[in-house]
């Protein structure tokens, strides 16, 4: 049924993608005195994205007003359904959702 | 000079999920790093209030 994770491309990523990414963990881990699970989690749900986590961190939202990711929303997306996809543009817009799909696949 | 350059108005720096993976699994001693962020990935956000300072 769920045939939208199975679309990932397993590629290996670059290893100083890695690390640079590592280090941004690390600085928030310090910077937010957070556990690594936590920081990872925040990253993931934020699809990602370094700046947006580090508001999210520091004022308990989004700067751009949308909600975080939940699974639930996760699964919605990995539908092939137009109504799930438009109430998911409905919540957190066209551009984060297309990021979220990118997040996903990457 | 190159460092005085100004950052574009908006950068938005953005990892893959297979880099946070393995970037997960580079700093976690866990032995099994790969279930706990496939864990951390299926398990919803905990509000910021909720979320556990490190210390």
């Amino acid at each position: 049924a769920s045939q939208g994770e199975n679309k990932q491309t397993n590629t290996c990523p670059d290893s100083s993608k890695v690390e640079e990414a590592a280090q941004i963990i690390q600085h928030f881990m310090e910077e937010f005195h957070m556990d690594l699970l936590s920081v990872t989690q925040a990253l993931l749900k934020n699809s990602g994205e370094v700046e947006a986590t580090s508001y999210y961190l520091h004022a308990g939202q989004r700067s751009d007003g949308c909600p975080v990711w939940s699974r639930e929303d996760d699964l919605e997306l990995q539908k092939d359904d137009e109504d799930a996809r438009n109430k998911l543009i409905a919540k957190f817009g066209a551009e984060n959702v297309a990021r979220r799909v990118a997040f996903r696949k990457s | 000079s190159v460092g005085t350059l100004r950052r574009p108005f908006r950068t938005v720096t953005t990892y893959g999920i297979s880099v946070l993976r393995e970037a997960f699994k580079m700093l976690s001693n866990s032995p099994d790093s790969d279930a706990l962020f496939n864990r951390l990935d299926e398990r919803d956000l905990p509000s910021p209030q909720q979320m556990s300072p490190s210390v």
